[in-house]
């Protein structure tokens, strides 16, 4: 009988060992992705946040609410995509081509042939897409009138010439395009959009200090403006007060900002720094949030590494680099889609959820 | 023998001065403690240390004669050659602007000292807006500052008596306000509209459609408003008969304008002045409403010899302009005796450098005026309200203004200057509102408006 329970003990104990060794495997709480991620947006309408794989060609809708996935699968390899302002369609852009497609019921819409490669695009009201070239030095914004079946695209206007590079994004008040010049002084400009095609373009008398990647993110009411080199702008409908400079996010380290967003329940600025240059960027490995009142630092908060089982006792860790946050509709929570650097993982993509008290 | 006792008093002075500034005491019972604790405004709590520098032990207690200051604790022993912290915190909140002293007493193995406690305090006394500030005026019969504001677009009006504001949505982004005579009404200037606006019970009367983007804009004593374009090159004033609901837009009689210009009522209500921009030279220029349509009149009889600068101001009976250009100029209604050549105002800053903007007040016998730094890229207003005797344009004092005090993270805050807009004195003479911009510091809300005391 002592025999007996000296092996139950052993056996237990053995258990128990193993049971330790896989605990940081059992704790890794971010969702792994079976994709890569190109590009994403994130829909306060809807709590979806929606991304664009190559690997497959498609659209993947995540619902952070339930954490469920939807997808749809595209003909193209997607460059770009953007989310309609009411959360319940999208478009993408390829090579030659943008696809509409629906949210709400997961499927395309149409398919659309433009002249260019997309670098970037924005849906803007009334099925009207604005397409930013990835190629051709001074070139155009194309715009597509989804409406019409045949020459939906636009022909080109004095409004609408720009250099390839340029990006931009939808102001929240789907009146205008904001977008951020390739060229030294990384002019930005308001595109009027009230009317469907482009019909006015006014540009700010702000000039960076540096050259500058185009990048442009909004607080949610669209009062201010954010670069990629940490400049606040004021908006406005008046030229006088459009595009002035209303201060810089600060670092210590005058890092550059990758990703930013804006909860403005919780009055706060969620920022993804990176330092280098385009050619050898690094990113920061956790996220920076400042207070949108003043643009105070308030804290970092540290992302959740990967882990991969080698053996028994083996476990390499990795670190997450964070690619775009998005805080929800409550302000509660943080997604953040990260990458695990460096690492031979087959599936190094993820989205994680960060509580925000 | 009085001049001896005179100097040994005078000696004996200095020295207890002497040492009274030193920084530390040197008691019978060998101790040491600070003369002063310093608070400054970025700081809340500071650590006191007591040290017993001698071979006996200390017992002490600590008291404050102030209530704003509290103390980790209030009594302790020290032993040989060894040292006690206490922390000392002061509560700011109900602390005046500047500096307040208070003392902290100790008693000592019954021996008893103080110490000087010095905080200073800056609590931001300005208003701070929720809104952005594009165009203003004030109404000295009513005493209404009305500023209207893109972000969001509306007319925002703040009772210089109460201090209470109250805003008027607009269907569109304003671009230019004025107020009637008798301060009840106002118009605002959009893209190709004007809505005029009840004051009295904060309504809009009408929007009226008008056939061009309105730079600026003119409300009369009789009911109509005139409107002067941003674009045209050569142009016309767009008067708008107000009474009518339909038809009621007429280009005005005479010369034509240039697009830009700046104008401004005259106190008779009779005339306005404008003030021309985007040509050289820039004039200065009258039209007649006393028909209700405008008529031009005649510009000055000067071109080129005076700067003018594009924009004018009134002094409060009307006989005089001051320009942009720190040029003045009488008014008359004859023709040979109007705008006529009467002085420049004298500025720390080069005489081509414009003035942002500029208020008289008679009852004070003041000009109060905003300047503009030496950099013709960075336009930015100097930080103070430049006060002038009106009676001979001679400079009196300058009122420098309030600073905005910025967080840049829990420990750090940094000060940014505050730009003026807009200046305008009250009925009274005695209070001056200056709407001010937190320019470059990084704050969601950057407008505000300072109430600054005249005696």
């Amino acid at each position: 009988m002592q025999k007996i329970l000296l092996a139950a003990i052993l056996l237990f104990t053995i258990y128990s060992c193993e049971n330790d060794n896989d605990s940081p495997k059992n704790k890794e709480e971010k969702i792994i992705l079976k994709t890569n991620v190109i590009d994403a947006e994130y829909s306060k309408k809807t709590d979806q946040l929606v991304f664009i794989s190559s690997n497959p060609s498609q659209v993947n809708i995540f619902n952070s609410n339930t954490e469920t996935f939807q997808k749809i699968s595209l003909a193209y390899a997607p460059t770009c995509i953007s989310i309609s302002q009411d959360g319940n369609t999208a478009v993408v852009g390829h090579d030659g081509h943008i696809t509409h497609v629906n949210l709400k019921n997961p499927s395309i819409i149409q398919t659309y042939n433009i002249s260019c490669s997309a670098l970037d695009i924005v849906l803007g009201k009334n099925r009207w897409a604005y397409v930013f070239p990835e190629k051709d030095q001074w070139t155009y914004i194309k715009s597509v009138n989804m409406n019409l079946e045949y020459n939906y695209e636009m022909p080109i206007s004095i409004y609408n010439q720009l250099h390839a590079g340029a990006k931009g994004r939808l102001d929240p008040s789907g009146n205008y395009i904001y977008m951020q010049s390739p060229l030294s002084r990384g002019q930005v400009q308001r595109l009027t959009i009230k009317n469907g095609d482009i019909d006015d373009r006014y540009e700010s008398n702000f000039e960076e200090e540096n050259y500058t990647i185009p990048s442009i993110w909004f607080s949610e009411n669209g009062d201010r403006l954010f670069t990629r080199e940490r400049s606040v702008l004021k908006t406005s409908e008046l030229n006088s007060l459009d595009g002035v400079y209303n201060g810089r996010i600060p670092s210590e380290n005058n890092y550059k900002i990758d990703w930013l967003d804006h909860s403005s329940l919780k009055g706060k600025l969620y920022v993804i720094f990176s330092s280098g240059d385009q050619w050898d960027l690094i990113k920061s490995n956790s996220i920076y949030v400042f207070n949108d009142a003043d643009l105070s630092y308030v804290n970092k908060l540290e992302l959740e590494k990967y882990f991969n089982q080698t053996g028994r006792n083996n476990v390499e860790t990795f670190d997450a680099m964070p690619y775009f946050a998005f805080s929800n509709s409550t302000g509660k929570n943080l997604f953040v889609i990260t990458k695990a650097l460096d690492s031979d993982l087959v599936n190094e993509w993820a989205i994680q959820k960060i509580n925000i008290n | 023998m009085k001049k001896i006792i005179l100097s040994l008093i005078i000696l004996s002075t200095i020295v207890g001065c002497s040492n009274n500034d030193s920084n530390e005491k040197n008691k019978e019972a060998n101790y040491s403690v600070p003369d002063t604790l310093n608070f400054t405004i970025f700081n809340n709590k500071l650590v006191l240390n007591i040290e017993n520098q001698g071979e006996t032990a200390l017992n002490y207690t600590i008291t404050s004669s102030k209530n704003y200051v509290a103390l980790s604790k209030k009594e302790g022993a020290v032993t040989s050659l060894n040292h006690d912290e206490i922390t000392v915190t002061v509560d700011k909140q109900n602390l005046p602007n500047g500096k307040s002293y208070s003392k902290l007493y100790l008693n000592i193995n019954n021996k008893k000292d103080s110490i000087v406690v010095s905080v200073t305090n800056f609590v931001e006394q300005k208003v701070t807006l929720n809104s952005d500030v594009v165009d203003a005026e004030f109404s000295k019969v009513t005493n209404q500052l009305v500023y209207v504001s893109a972000s969001p677009s509306a007319v925002n009006i703040l009772s210089a008596n109460t201090g209470s504001i109250e805003s008027i949505t607009l269907p569109y982004a304003p671009t230019c306000v004025s107020i009637s005579p008798d301060g009840k009404t106002a118009v605002t200037g959009h893209d190709r509209y004007i809505s005029y606006i009840n004051l009295i019970n904060k309504t809009i009367i009408k929007t009226y459609p008008v056939s061009c983007y309105a730079n600026d804009i003119v409300l009369g004593n009789n009911k109509w408003a005139y409107v002067f374009p941003a674009k045209g090159q050569s142009t016309f004033i767009r008067s708008i008969n107000l009474s009518l609901t339909t038809d009621n837009e007429y280009e005005h009689i005479g010369e034509r304008i240039y697009e830009g210009n700046k104008a401004r009522l005259h106190p008779s209500g009779k005339y306005i002045y404008g003030a021309e921009n985007n040509l050289s030279p820039m004039d200065i220029e009258k039209y007649d409403i006393q028909n209700g349509n405008a008529e031009y009149s005649y510009d000055s009889p000067y071109h080129g010899d005076y700067i003018m600068n594009g924009n004018l101001w009134f002094s409060e009976d009307g006989n005089r302009i001051f320009t942009r250009g720190k040029t003045v100029f009488k008014t008359s209604e004859l023709r040979s005796q109007d705008m006529l050549y009467n002085g420049t105002i004298t500025t720390e800053t080069n005489p081509y450098t414009p003035i942002q903007w500029l208020d008289h007040s008679s009852v004070k016998n003041n000009l109060y005026l905003l300047l503009v730094a030496d950099d013709n890229w960075n336009q930015k207003k100097l930080p103070n309200i430049y006060v002038y005797n009106d009676s001979n344009l001679s400079f009196k004092s300058k009122i420098p203004l309030e600073q905005f005090l910025v967080s840049k993270s829990e420990s750090n805050k940094v000060f940014y200057d505050a730009e003026p807009y807009f200046v305008f004195s009250n009925s009274a003479g005695n209070n001056l509102f200056v709407i001010v911009k937190a320019t470059g510091a990084g704050l969601a809300k950057e407008w505000a408006i300072e109430k600054i005391n005249i005696e």
